[in-house]
């Protein structure tokens, strides 16, 4: 009796124990019988890993059948009647493929990942509503014309979102919700919105006028205008310059002044480094260009596109294939969230972006009425009202979990600064017709519509590069540049008391860089400064990226008078570095050349230390192979320039620089070897001129690299082993991220790998325009979100190679070869 | 219990159990958590989904944190323990009642 009372008793707890965890959820594990059932659970999703070999789906809202074919890559290539029926399957394949990716995304521009996430993403909401991106995009949908291509196509894109959520089983939810406890929402169409409204962000949020208040706080306005000048010192044109390019153009930087008080009162408290070696900056670009037929060894144009940008699982890209017969016919790269394939090319051309970094937002001074609890600014001399808009964030349950106010005058969002508050103008949250411009451009059968389609192109601006078959190339750095008045600088903060600080108008399109089928027989953009401003002196931005990789792609396309497809895709993950080939010369002559400036002055121990590092930088190929092992001496010592150069830009009390010049600033600097920057104030009872500097820096190099990775002999310095591509999944969960990959590539080489490795070379395409239009892509992921599928991740071996799949391009379904068909859907009209 | 998995989800589980143990057939706890933890080692089995299997547990295990064998084993041992529980509870009232009466 008392036996089975005990067994009654132990199996009641036990159960108990093991329902509870089922039906509640503890902390952050998963509901445990939900999640291990091995029907409904998470092991469903091996079941779902590959589409089903054939399939006939109902769609309500299709005028026709929708014929998709997924082939071997993943890759989906829909033949629809209509273009909406396109983008209404379109939607429901990326829902399919990337359920998950879609919410985290447009809720991160939605400033709303508190609902999905909890209260950890409160802060990166607040930025996010803070910005009025939320606000820029509503407005913006609520002003389209409903009849336009582009709102149909997102009406119809979220209709299949829809279709697809709504058609949901739980065996076929995505291991996030799983994870997290939640369900999918239904998708609207200002989604799209808010997905570009993030991406302007990411492309569009460096402000100059932050990084020259920020140096002018420390060293006053004038070092600030060298600094962070509005030219760059090496001028490489994206529009083939008037003048011999490159172009040097060094100038003598003015000392460090006194600190500007106002700038000191209103620079963004946020540091503007964001690696010990500066080198995210220098990742984060991309890199575009195109061969005319009389350089192309096969005689047709040639174009090769790779944008560098946030490398995650699921890649930020989804590629597919729409063909609606005699509208469209395009492959390429879309953003999952948004109808239109941004990267790609259609049967007659063939284009790509790079982001030209232009300066497209100003900050501005305002009088406000009340320094605590604003609700009025000061204009021409009256007083207006602020525009509120109340903010609430909620956690996934919908409770309340903060409000916020943000105020806006007429030119944008209002932010505190200290005691001041500034607004900002920025052209990312002005009314546009990205979406639409996307939809357009696939239409077009020559450069020169292409082109024109993209007239319209507000922002953020970008280098557009397009070839097609009659073989034309043309770039044009296209976006809004606004017009200020007076000297009309961008990088400065103004008065916003007056409307005579406001911007005037926009540049005209026949102003912006541009150049089509140069006698050169080439065009290339990487980010730099995109017209020589001898050539076109208007602003157009400052603190431009270093040339580094124009420099190096111009010299790879200068050198080979009969380009093929083989060099484009080798040249994309080239491993010279125009930035070594500046720099090491310096560092030797330093400590190789007895000079006056370091004679009798040199630590002996350092010197010791310099004279091995230089024995050892010298083997260097200046190369950023995998197997190298000579290159981490070289970011060590360059990470110590950098440390030893910039001592005046550490603010009292802190530790780090708030904004490290780029390097082209740097090498400007370099060929001025008596100026007062190179003393280092930090050591008080000496005077350091340039080469003491290069000596030092090269000998602490050394010894960090001693101290970190052993002897040089061994593997310890090897590339692969200290700098690694890390490609995080979008929730940073180290089971389903693939990290440390060897490849090919350093700071400011063509495939570029930054401190981090979490920015790179997000997408590669070749495009040959013969007869047939062929291609070759690949980007680091693949099409599934499903970690179970083997397309969650099969494209990043070819990737870190640098090997390119050949894109698929059937003009019918039965031009796809049955041996590279995966699975066959015909989505046909339903209730 | 594998009928029951697929049509209802996992708390088919105790309750098949807790049925299976009232019913004139009366096997033992034991039995019962044994049939349980294989029928959901069965259904793990799905040819659809079987040659991704390995890779989908390979990436579960390394986002909770466990080994692979452990979250491999704790699939049919979650359902014996749940059948068990659901067995022995209702053998014991059983016993309580029959005595009663």
């Amino acid at each position: 009796m008392r036996r089975r009372a005990l067994l009654g008793t132990v199996a009641a707890l036990a159960l108990a124990a093991l329902v509870a965890p089922s039906v509640i959820r503890i902390g952050q594990l998963p509901l445990v019988g939900p999640f291990l059932d091995p029907v409904q659970g998470v092991w469903a999703l091996a079941a779902g890993a590959e589409p089903p070999g054939r399939e006939r789906l109902d769609m309500s809202g299709l005028s026709g059948v929708v014929e998709v074919l997924v082939d071997d890559r993943g890759v989906p290539h829909a033949f629809a009647a209509t273009e909406e029926d396109a983008y209404r399957v379109m939607g429901w394949l990326v829902a399919r493929d990337r359920l998950f990716q879609l919410e985290l995304t447009t809720r991160a521009g939605q400033g709303t990942l508190t609902e999905l996430l909890g209260s950890a993403a409160l802060e990166a909401d607040r930025e996010t509503r803070h910005l009025g991106l939320a606000w820029s995009a509503e407005r913006e949908l609520a002003g389209w014309d409903t009849a336009s291509v582009g709102y149909r196509a997102v009406v119809a894109y979220a209709q299949g979102v829809n279709a697809y959520i709504d058609g949901l089983r739980t065996r076929d939810l995505p291991l996030e919700y799983r994870l997290l406890g939640r369900r999918p929402r239904r998708w609207h169409p200002v989604y799209s919105g808010y997905l570009f409204a993030r991406m302007g962000l990411t492309l569009a949020a460096n402000d100059p006028a932050e990084s020259r208040l920020a140096v002018s706080a420390l060293v006053g306005a004038e070092a600030a205008d060298a600094l962070v000048p509005v030219n760059s010192p090496i001028q490489e044109p994206i529009q083939p310059s008037s003048r011999e390019a490159p172009r040097d153009d060094f100038r003598r930087l003015p000392p460090p002044g006194a600190p500007d008080t106002v700038a000191a009162e209103v620079a963004s408290r946020e540091p503007r480094v964001e690696s010990d070696d500066g080198s995210h900056a220098e990742a984060l670009g991309s890199n575009n260009w195109a061969v005319a037929p009389g350089r192309a060894k096969d005689g047709h144009a040639l174009l090769a596109g790779d944008p560098h940008l946030e490398l995650t699982l699921p890649s930020i890209w989804y590629e597919a294939h729409v063909v609606v017969p005699g509208r469209l016919d395009v492959a390429g790269v879309s953003l999952p969230g948004s109808p239109g394939i941004v990267i790609g090319f259609n049967r007659d051309l063939a284009w790509t972006f790079t982001n030209t970094g232009g300066d497209v937002s100003d900050l501005y001074l305002e009088t406000v009425d009340d320094s605590e609890v604003p609700s009025r600014y000061l204009l021409d001399g009256e007083w207006r009202p602020l525009a509120l808009r109340l903010e609430e964030y909620r956690d996934p349950d919908g409770r309340l979990l903060a409000t916020d106010t943000v105020r806006f005058t007429h030119r944008g969002p209002l932010t505190r600064r200290g005691e001041r508050w500034v607004s900002r103008r920025w052209t990312v949250l002005e009314p546009s017709r990205e979406s639409d411009l996307f939809l357009r451009a696939p239409r077009t059968r020559t450069a020169e519509q292409w082109l024109d389609v993209m007239r319209d192109y507000v922002a953020p601006t970008q280098n557009g590069l397009v070839a097609d078959r009659l073989g034309t190339i043309a770039i044009r750095a296209s976006g809004w540049y606004p017009i200020r008045p007076g000297d009309g600088r961008g990088d400065v903060i103004r008065d916003g008391s007056t409307r005579g600080s406001d911007w005037t108008g926009v540049l005209p399109v026949e102003k912006y860089p541009f150049a089509k089928s140069p006698a050169q027989g080439r065009l290339a953009s990487a980010n730099q400064q995109p017209v020589d401003p001898l050539d076109n002196p208007a602003y157009l931005g400052a603190d431009w990226p270093p040339p580094w990789r124009a420099l190096r792609i111009n010299a790879l396309l200068r050198a080979d008078s009969a380009v093929t497809v083989g060099a484009m895709r080798r040249y994309q993950t080239d491993p010279g570095s125009a930035r070594a080939d500046a720099f090491v010369g310096f560092f030797l002559e330093a400590v190789e050349v007895p000079n006056r400036e370091t004679e009798g002055r040199k630590d002996g121990k350092t010197e010791t230390g310099a004279v091995r590092a230089a024995a050892l930088l010298r083997e260097w190929d200046r190369k950023y192979d995998p197997e190298n092992r000579r290159a981490i001496l070289f970011e060590l010592a360059m990470a110590e320039l950098d440390r030893r150069t910039w001592d005046e830009l550490i603010p009292p009390g802190k530790e780090r620089p708030r904004y490290v010049p780029s390097s082209a600033t740097l090498l400007e600097l370099l060929h001025d070897s008596t100026s007062i920057w190179w003393d280092d104030r930090r050591t008080s009872d000496a005077v350091e001129t340039r080469d003491l500097i290069l000596i030092a820096s090269l000998g602490a190099a050394l010894d960090t690299a001693l101290a970190r990775y052993g002897d040089p002999p061994g593997d310890g310095w090897t590339w692969s082993r200290v700098r690694t591509a890390n490609i995080h999944h979008v929730l940073g969960l180290p089971g389903l991220s693939r990290l440390r990959l060897a490849v090919t590539g350093g700071p400011s080489t063509l495939s570029p790998l930054g401190g981090r490795g979490t920015f790179g070379a997000s997408w590669r395409m070749v495009v040959e325009l013969g007869p047939e239009v062929r291609a070759w892509a690949t980007y680091p992921g693949g099409q599934s979100g499903n970690p179970a599928s083997p397309r969650y991740d099969d494209r990043i071996r070819g990737w870190t190679r640098g090997n390119l799949d050949r894109v698929l391009f059937p003009r019918i379904p039965a031009d796809l070869p049955p041996d590279r068909v995966r699975a066959r859907m015909t989505f046909v009209p339903g209730a | 219990v594998a009928g029951g998995t697929l049509v209802g989800g996992w708390w088919m589980v105790p309750a098949i159990a807790a049925l299976w143990a009232a019913s004139p057939v009366r096997s033992r706890p034991a039995v019962v958590a044994g049939a349980a933890g294989l029928a959901w080692a069965f259904l793990l089995m799905n040819p659809r989904g079987l040659p991704h299997l390995g890779r989908l547990a390979g990436r579960v295990a390394a986002v909770l944190g466990i080994p692979l064998s452990v979250l491999v084993l704790l699939v049919p041992l979650y359902a014996a323990l749940l059948a068990w529980s659901a067995a022995a509870l209702v053998t014991a009232m059983q016993g309580t009642t029959r005595r009663r009466a």
